[in-house]
Parts: C-alpha cells; structure tokens; sequence
C-alpha cells in the first residue's frame, strides 16, 4: 500500500469507493436498462422507502428482531462449536466416532432440514435461531477441528517438560494454539447465521427484515423490497467487518499463518 | 478480503505410532462410528416413545425410515426433485464458467479488480435467496429466475476461489511459457486456468453447497415447483412423517454429492490434490 493511502482520510475514501461505486451503478441501470421502476426503483426513490420506513418504525424494529435472533444463533454456535471441536480435535476416541457423523452433517443441505425446525419448533424466533444455527455450527467446528487437530506434538512435549501441568496444557497450549483458526472459523460462521436467520423469516413467520421483504413483495412495494436487502447487505458487511478488525486486533501474531 | 470457508473435513486424528494398522485398529475405526450413528439414532428413536417430543411433529426413526420407500417412489416427489435438478445444474453451470472468468480476469487485470471487488464485497455475505424477489420481478416466476438463484449462488464462492488462483500464479510460468512461444492470447486457457485450478475446484465445491441451499431457499419463497415447494406442500397438508423422509433424503443426496465430487475431482485432476 503506497504512504499517501495510510492517511485516515484516504482510508475514508477509500471505504466509500464501493458504496458510490455501486450506487452510480445502479443509477444508471435505471436509468438506461431497467427503466420500469417497478422492477428495478431508482436509488432515489429507494432512500425516500427507506426513510420512511425508518419514520414509521418499521425497519427499525425489524432489524432488531433479525440481530437479536443473529446474535443467539451465534452465540450458540460459537458455545457449543468450540468445545466440540476442540474435543473432536484432541481425544482420539471421540475423534474416530464423530467424524463421519460431522462430516454428514457439515455437507448435507441443512435448508433441508428448515421445515423439520418449523414443524418441532413452531414459526417463532426459536425456528430462525436453530436455522441460523445450524448453518453456523458445522463452521465453527470444522475450523476449530482443524486447528486443534493441527497443533504440534513437540509444543505439547516441551511444555509438559517445562512442567506444565495437563489443566495448564489446555489453558497454555491448546487454547492460544486453536484460538486463530477458531476465530477465522467464527468470521464464516457468523455470515451463515445472518444468512440462516434471514432466509428462516422469508420462508415463514411474522417478523424480522425477511418478513418485512416478503410482505412488501405481497403489498408490490417493490422499494421497501430493496430496502430489506440493502439493510441485510449492510448489516452482514459491517458485522464481517467488525469481526475482521477484531480478529486482526486480538490475533496480530498468528497474521501470517 | 472475503473470507474462505472451510470446505474439506480435516484429516483423522491418529495415535503417535500407530502407522501400521494392525486388524484391531481397524476394528476400531469402524465400530466407533457404528456405534455413534447407534447411539444418535437410538435417542432419535427414544426422544417420541418416551414422551419428550410429541410424536406428531417428531415422529421416530422407525416412523421415518419405513416412510423413506413410499416416499422416494411418489411422482410427485420425482418430478418435483427432477425439476429442481435442471434447475440446479444450469445456473451451477453458468455460475462456475461465468465465475472463473470473472475471478481470473479480476486476478490478472487490476482495472477488472478495481471495478467489480466492490460488488464483490458487498454481495458476498448477503443471503442470495433474497434475491429471488428481484428476479421474479426481472424474470416473471420462470426456470431463470430460479435458476438465477442458482447461479448468484454459486458466482460468489467461485469468483473468490478463482481470484485467490488467479493470484498466486507463479510468474515465471508466464514468463516461460511466453518465451516458448505460446501467443498471448492462449496464456490464460494454457497456463492461468490450469495453474489456479486447486482453488477453482475448492470454490466449485463450496459452490454446490452454497447453490443448493439457495434453490431450497427459494423454492420455499415462491412456491412454484420443485422439490422446495413440494416440501412445503406436505407441511401445508400436515403430512409431518413425510416432510421428515423427505428432508433425510435430500440430506443424504446432499452428502452423496460432495462425496460423488471429491472423487471425479480426484480421477480428473489428481495433481490438484484429494479433491480439492
């Protein structure tokens, strides 16, 4: 990157490019492409949507409910994903009885299974959360696997050497050991969680930014349409992001791995 | 940057000393997993009969399992399958040969790369089943619109894989293949492709994933045929028993294809490495 780019301003300018970019792009599809607005609206007449449905409280509300139900889904899948992959990574017993069982699940198609959840589950938040879930999980476990499977045997030897005690090597070796891959495991996982929560409210229910979508296309609002996706696009970039400078910020050592 | 996902399980983990696998180990291998699946399948068995789930939205395995003939031989259920595979298998073509263009030419052009990374950016972590909307409205309810899904589906994960190639091709291969006179214009089919190609494969797998989960996704939204809306029909009607049969079926198909994947990729390409 050449000096002049490090400059906070020129990282202002930088970030925005693709925003401006896009947006030009999309004015002038309407505006030589797609003319009928019912189609494809103008990124003008997409904003006055917005704003409105921002007045009236809707869009507030609705992203709300989609990042409270992100936020459990992924927090459970980071709970329950990191101890299992870790074990599945380090005992050899549970290793040869879960793989293929994980394996399974980490391939199949788990909209597949969305009906199932809606059935057991009912329509409500509980059938989002275990969609996004699920779509989660899987992720956390195959890169937290991966890294503590990875980890050398010679560090553990040299540690036990040192003296180190069999808690110590867990909190002292395998943790910090696995951490990056766990954590860059975690950057994938949480898209698949706003992705699963998402695609669970469009499919059914009566709340959250994908029913907010769907009921626009029933009321032919083709804006408020747009409005819905843009939002999700944008919480789904800014949360990746934010999980990026985190991870970067935490793991600077293992950067180059 | 966008991030990869983890496509492949990763290896096995074996005991320090264990190369030569003596009959009891190999005993082991296969009995542990036996008796996971066992053990899974048998709280799924349980969980109804004793009365912790209801039994009417949570059938049994046996519930379940001595559905799966009637089910996989209904006409409906072909049909519908065999309608979501055209589907499926024309916007994942499209998607994996429009894919590798864009993310080479983004590779090897800076003005492709300053242009489209952008889009790439912020489409890359939106669900692409809502797009299915936009493409209703483009399209009217048709094959392409679904088969669009497909296709931007599948786009995302195999522009990044190909670019990510496309990248880290080694100069000197350029540059040697220049000065044994192959044209310009050959150099990306020739050199370009080839060498990118590992990644490529690993994209086309994260791919099919990616593409089906799309297709369900919105065949679920506007129910118009295929598999996804013959899905929700057996909900709509209360025919509970089935959409569970149906569900571990396209499980399984699921896991077949990416089994079935692994292995053409390995007889192909075997430089690429265990199916990428």
């Amino acid at each position: 990157v050449p000096e002049v780019l490090r400059k906070r301003s020129w990282q202002l300018v930088l970030l925005a490019y693709p925003l401006v970019l896009l947006v030009v792009l999309w004015w002038l599809a309407t505006k030589y492409w797609l003319t009928n607005p019912f189609t494809l609206p103008s990124p003008s007449a997409t904003w006055e949507a917005a704003k409105q449905m921002v007045d009236e409280g809707v869009l507030i509300d609705a992203t709300r409910v989609t990042l409270w139900r992100v936020a459990l889904a992924y927090a459970a899948a980071i709970i329950v994903g990191v101890p299992l992959g870790i074990l599945i990574g380090r005992v050899r017993v549970l290793n040869q009885a879960l793989r293929p069982v994980i394996a399974f699940f980490f391939t199949a198609p788990k909209s597949a299974f969305y009906p199932v959840m809606m059935i057991v589950l009912g329509l409500g938040t509980s059938s989002k959360v275990a969609f996004g879930f699920s779509l989660a999980l899987f992720q956390v476990v195959i890169a937290t696997y991966a890294s503590a499977a990875a980890i050398e045997e010679r560090f553990l030897w040299s540690a036990r050497s040192l003296g180190t005690s069999r808690a110590g090597l867990f909190t002292r070796v395998v943790l910090p050991a696995t951490a990056p891959g766990a954590v860059a495991g975690a950057r994938v996982a949480l898209i698949s969680a706003i992705v699963g929560v998402y695609l669970g409210e469009m499919i059914a229910g009566s709340d959250g930014l994908g029913q907010l979508m769907m009921r626009a296309r029933n009321s032919l609002d083709t804006p408020d349409i747009y409005v819905c996706i843009v939002t999700i696009s944008l919480v789904a970039v800014l949360l990746d992001a934010l999980m990026l400078a985190l991870t970067r910020r935490a793991f600077h050592w293992a950067e180059h791995r | 940057v966008t991030a990869t996902l983890p496509t492949r399980m990763p290896p096995p983990v074996t005991a320090p000393g264990r190369r030569g696998r003596g009959s009891l180990a190999r005993l082991q291998d296969a009995a542990y997993p036996l008796a996971a699946i066992a053990i899974l399948v048998g709280l799924w068995q349980a969980a109804p009969a004793l009365g912790l789930v209801r039994r009417t939205v949570f059938p049994t395995a046996t519930d379940v399992l001595s559905d799966l003939p009637a089910t996989v031989t209904d006409d409906g259920f072909l049909s519908s399958l065999s309608l979501s595979a055209t589907r499926w298998g024309l916007g994942l073509a499209f998607g994996v040969v429009i894919g590798i263009a864009i993310g080479l030419a983004m590779a090897r052009s800076r003005f492709v790369f300053v242009t489209l990374n952008p889009l790439l950016t912020f489409t890359y972590a939106a669900p692409k089943a809502a797009l299915v909307l936009p493409l209703v409205l483009l399209f009217g309810i048709s094959h392409t619109s679904m088969a669009g899904v497909v296709f931007l589906g599948a786009l995302v994960p195999v522009v990044t894989a190909a670019y990510h190639g496309g990248v880290q091709v080694n100069q000197q291969y350029l540059w040697s293949a220049r000065s044994m006179g192959v044209p310009d214009r050959a150099l990306p089919f020739r050199v370009v492709l080839p060498a990118a190609l590992p990644q490529i494969l690993t994209g086309c797998r994260i791919a099919v994933g990616f593409s089906l989960l799309n297709l369900l996704g919105a065949e679920f939204v506007v129910r118009q045929g295929g598999i996804g809306s013959f899905l929700y029909n057996n909900i709509d009607t209360g025919q509970f028993v089935r959409v569970w049969s149906i569900a571990l079926f396209l499980a399984f198909l699921g896991y077949l294809a990416d089994v079935v994947y692994g292995l053409v990729v390995r007889r192909l390409f075997p430089w690429t490495g265990d199916g990428a």
